[in-house]
Parts: structure tokens; C-alpha cells; sequence
């Protein structure tokens, strides 16, 4: 058995997974905040709950396989945001500046500071689990 | 994955060159803003603007921030009365620059403010991928 199959690793990096890509909207977000009619991006929220209903119906989900190295995974090709997770259609800025501009840098600082401290805990979490088997291999010896 | 994080530290990249460029636009501005003609009938100095446009980074697939365009301002040149000057008119107004210097300054906060912002975002970047790495200590 491999230690990082098991499903609390898995998890935790699932939910790192998104928060990296997170992290890369609300740059995005950022970095436009003085373009016209630039409208706000985010994720869907994150829900174990999902995760976890996706883990146990795997077999069962249809979904395009890439058969040939050329083709081109469906996610590559869907648009604005790369990586597995969707992105929220409902954008709800606080508010949107004469110019059409939804980015209100306070809130994108909220959210940004929100993914750091998340990211530190699952991070915190991992060494966790990794000193709990340490701890056990110890007690082995 | 670090990727992610990678690409959104060269989003944030991308927006702090756009506010510097604005920045030197700015200080164009100031640094004109008494640039008067030299003879009668020419015109003053005229004001800049830069405009932001959303691009996609092909080579990265990612969105990244960059200046438009640098254009300038068509609003209307202000009149000075000063007979002496050599480029006044037949009834002694020389056109002035329509440089405002208090819009300037206020233009100049929104630049440091977004451009502080995008550092921000830099850093919290960072300092995730730090404590990913630091999972291997």
C-alpha cells in the first residue's frame, strides 16, 4: 500500500488542488482591477461532501477518455478557468465601478487572505497524518 | 499543484508592469504639465492616458493583465493670459497643457494602491508554496 493513496491524503490534496487554483483566479482578479469591463471570477465552493460522492460513483461516471496522446483533454478546452475545478457562474461583486470593472480589492483581499489560511491548514494537517505514522513506525522499533 | 500557484505569480507580474507603465505615464504628465509652446499657433503639451485590456497568454494558458493602449487625452488645452510669452495670440492667451496635476496625483494613489495590491497577491503566492514545500522537512 502506498501511503498517499489513502483517501485522507487524497482529500487534502484534492482540496489543495483547488485552493492553488483559486489562489490563481483571485490573481487574475487582481490584476485586472483597473480593466474596463472586467468581471469578476471565482470557484465553486469547495464541498467534501461532493469529493467524496465523486470517489464512490467513479466507475460509474462518463466522462471523455483521451484515448490518443493528441487529443485534447475536455477541460483544456472549456475556456477561462485551467484545472479540474468549475468556476461559479454567478458572479456577486459588491460592487461595479461606472467602467463596467467588478473588482473591489478589499474583497479580493478577503478571499485571498480565506485561501492562504485554508491552504496552511491543509497543509498543517498533512505533517499531521505524516508525524501520526511516524510516531507508529517509532513505537515499532 | 504548484503550477497553479506558479501562474498566478506571473498574473500578478503581469499586473505590476501594467501599473508601472501607468506610473510613467503619470510622471510624463507631471513632469509636463508646464510645457508650453513655442510660437504662436502650436500646440501645448497633451495630456496621456493608458488603458488596460484583458489578454490571454497563450504559451501559459492563463489571463493576464496588459497596457492597451497609450493614447491621448482630447479634452481641451487650457488658456493662460501672459502677452509676454512668445507663442501668446494676437489677444495675449497662450493654450496651456490640460494637464491637472491634482487628477494626476489621484491617479498616481489608484496606481500605487492596485500595484501594492497585485505585491500582496504575490506574496500570499509565495507563501503558500513555501508551506507546501515545507511539508518535505
Amino acid at each position: 500500500m502506498e501511503l498517499t493513496d489513502l483517501p485522507v491524503y487524497g482529500l487534502l490534496r484534492r482540496r489543495m488542488d483547488w485552493l492553488n487554483q483559486r489562489q490563481t483566479v483571485l490573481s487574475q482578479n487582481i490584476a485586472n482591477a483597473d480593466t474596463p469591463k472586467y468581471k469578476s471570477h471565482d470557484l465553486k465552493k469547495f464541498d467534501f461532501k461532493d469529493v467524496i460522492r465523486e470517489h464512490k460513483n467513479s466507475s460509474k461516471r462518463f466522462a471523455m477518455s483521451a484515448t490518443n496522446a493528441s487529443h485534447i483533454s475536455a477541460g483544456a478546452a472549456s475556456g477561462r478557468t485551467q484545472g479540474p475545478f468549475k468556476e461559479d457562474g454567478r458572479s456577486r461583486p459588491y460592487e461595479t465601478a461606472p467602467d463596467g470593472n467588478q473588482i473591489v480589492l478589499e474583497e479580493q483581499m478577503v478571499k485571498m487572505n480565506e485561501t492562504q489560511i485554508n491552504h496552511n491548514m491543509m497543509t498543517e494537517l498533512y505533517r499531521k497524518q505524516l508525524r501520526m505514522f511516524k510516531t507508529i513506525m517509532r513505537g515499532a522499533r | 499543484m504548484a503550477d497553479e500557484l506558479i501562474s498566478s505569480l506571473r498574473i500578478s507580474s503581469a499586473g505590476m508592469r501594467a501599473q508601472g507603465t501607468r506610473l510613467r505615464v503619470i510622471s510624463e504628465n507631471i513632469a509636463n504639465a508646464n510645457s508650453l509652446p513655442t510660437e504662436p499657433g502650436s500646440d501645448p503639451y497633451q495630456r496621456k492616458m493608458v488603458t488596460f485590456k484583458n489578454r490571454l497568454d497563450r504559451e501559459l494558458g492563463i489571463e493576464t493583465v496588459r497596457v492597451k493602449k497609450v493614447m491621448p487625452d482630447r479634452s481641451e488645452f487650457a488658456r493662460r493670459f501672459d502677452p509676454s510669452h512668445p507663442a501668446a495670440d494676437a489677444d495675449g492667451y497662450v493654450s496651456a497643457p490640460n494637464v491637472n496635476v491634482l487628477i494626476e496625483m489621484m491617479d498616481m494613489r489608484e496606481a500605487q494602491r492596485s500595484y501594492e495590491a497585485n505585491l500582496t497577491a504575490m506574496r500570499s503566492s509565495r507563501s503558500m508554496m513555501q508551506s507546501t514545500i515545507r511539508l518535505l522537512r
